[in-house]
């Protein structure tokens, strides 16, 4: 047996929301790994800023030893967990879709500025010119991913990887917003539907605290 | 045989083949991950209107792009990481590359918020666009920078000012980092004065003599 004294203790930082440490929380879920889901609240967030390397949440404690940067955490806890795809190219793959997951954000980020009241502007006219093709730029190619891969409800090799988990919540948050976006690619719908079907994932999805993004 | 034939092409280096612009960009940290490895590689560069005229059949999209015995594999820095664990410049241990993973992704955020400037940094030399350059410089220039090499220096100095931002080896975000610094330093000089730890790390990595013979011989664009 394995002494759980062996197993480093793991604390993940972040404000009350999901965003792309959600990612990390689901690795932990997934991986039946205890962590403490550390929520900071934005009142309390100038006192510890200090605190974090980068200045910026969410940052992982491993042991105490901080790893910053959203991304950064997933890639480190996915390895450790074995959600890195089975190869080293496999890894890069899934590397390079969450990076061009990164991209898909920096893409639409303007109309949920405009649509979560952030930034003046007209919601219609934003969802027009900016969200729809940026989903159509990027989905077009994810659901092509998924597809050349198999149609194995995966988008890189045969197992669950971290970014099945990154496209599952970004599916969630969007159609929120903008119901039936993600209609057209029936693919990426299938990846999500396998994610949530996992027991674990699915309860904590019922019991996680619920927050707009 | 047969058998001896499969070993063979196990045992035998992938081919590589990049393709990318012209210049140096965010593709140059590939280019340079093959030289320090004396890995050979097919280095691609398009001109002119060669982008332009196969975007559409490119595999993502957009560049750089990397074959590997023809396999494709998008996206700048997966693309770096992948040959940075290929050749052996991602620190150490795990946590190492969580954190030359950490400061690259730092990196990316840093080029976003430095858009609006990189524009007017590349024209500021052309008829008008002085007054659009020096407004862009304090308005966007100077806090992405401020903010940027301001964790960098932190995070140089907590590692030991040893010449390498994570653990004691080279690893890819040096690379990063250093060549970046070098594009600064060439259209807006004086911009990363004041900040001695960067200085420290770009004199101790351009002095690794590998890199040096590179940035020697390759191909000079001023990004």
């Amino acid at each position: 047996p394995v002494s759980t004294l062996a197993m480093p203790s793991y604390k993940l930082s972040e404000f009350d929301t999901r965003g792309l440490a959600e990612v990390s929380r689901q690795l932990f879920i997934l991986s039946g790994t205890p962590y403490e889901d550390n929520r900071i609240s934005k009142d309390q967030w100038p006192a510890l800023k200090e605190k974090y390397g980068f200045g910026e949440l969410p940052v992982l404690e491993v042991d105490g030893k901080q790893i910053p940067q959203s991304l950064a955490i997933a890639r480190y806890l996915a390895k450790e967990f074995g959600f890195y795809g089975a190869n080293a190219f496999e890894a890069a793959w899934i590397d390079a879709l969450a990076d061009q997951a990164k991209d898909f954000i920096s893409d639409i980020h303007p109309y949920f500025a405009i649509a979560m009241g952030m930034v003046a502007g007209d919601t219609d006219k934003a969802k027009a010119e900016i969200a729809l093709p940026a989903i159509k730029k990027h989905f077009d190619l994810f659901e092509k991913v998924a597809k050349d891969n198999g149609s194995n409800s995966h988008f890189v090799g045969s197992n669950f990887s971290y970014f099945d988990i990154l496209i599952s919540e970004f599916v969630f948050s969007i159609d929120s917003f903008l119901p039936g976006s993600f209609d057209a690619f029936p693919t990426v719908l299938a990846v999500r539907a396998k994610v949530t079907s996992i027991p674990a994932i699915k309860e904590w999805i019922e019991k996680r605290p619920k927050t707009v993004t | 045989g047969v058998s001896q034939a499969t070993e063979e092409k196990k045992n035998m280096s992938p081919v590589y083949k990049f393709t990318y612009f012209h210049g140096r960009g965010i593709g140059e940290v590939a280019r340079q991950l093959f030289f320090l490895s004396d890995t050979p590689f097919e280095d691609v560069r398009l001109v002119g209107e060669e982008w332009m005229k196969i975007k559409d059949q490119s595999p993502w999209g957009h560049l750089p792009w990397l074959e590997i015995d023809g396999k494709v594999l998008c996206q700048s820095f997966a693309i770096a990481r992948y040959l940075a664990i290929q050749f052996g410049f991602v620190g150490k241990t795990p946590f190492e590359s969580a954190m030359v993973d950490a400061l690259g992704d730092q990196y990316k955020d840093y080029w976003n918020d430095m858009k609006p400037f990189f524009m007017p940094m590349y024209r500021q030399n052309m008829e008008g666009m002085k007054e659009e350059f020096e407004k862009k410089k304090k308005d966007v220039g100077e806090p992405a920078r401020d903010k940027f090499y301001g964790i960098l220096t932190k995070e140089y100095k907590k590692n030991g000012s040893n010449g390498h931002m994570v653990g004691d080896s080279l690893t890819w975000i040096d690379l990063v980092v250093v060549d970046h610094m070098g594009v600064m330093d060439h259209y807006v000089p004086g911009f990363l004065d004041g900040f001695e730890e960067m200085r420290d790390l770009q004199k101790k990595v351009n002095a690794n003599p590998k890199l040096a013979e590179w940035i020697k011989k390759r191909p000079h664009t001023p990004q």
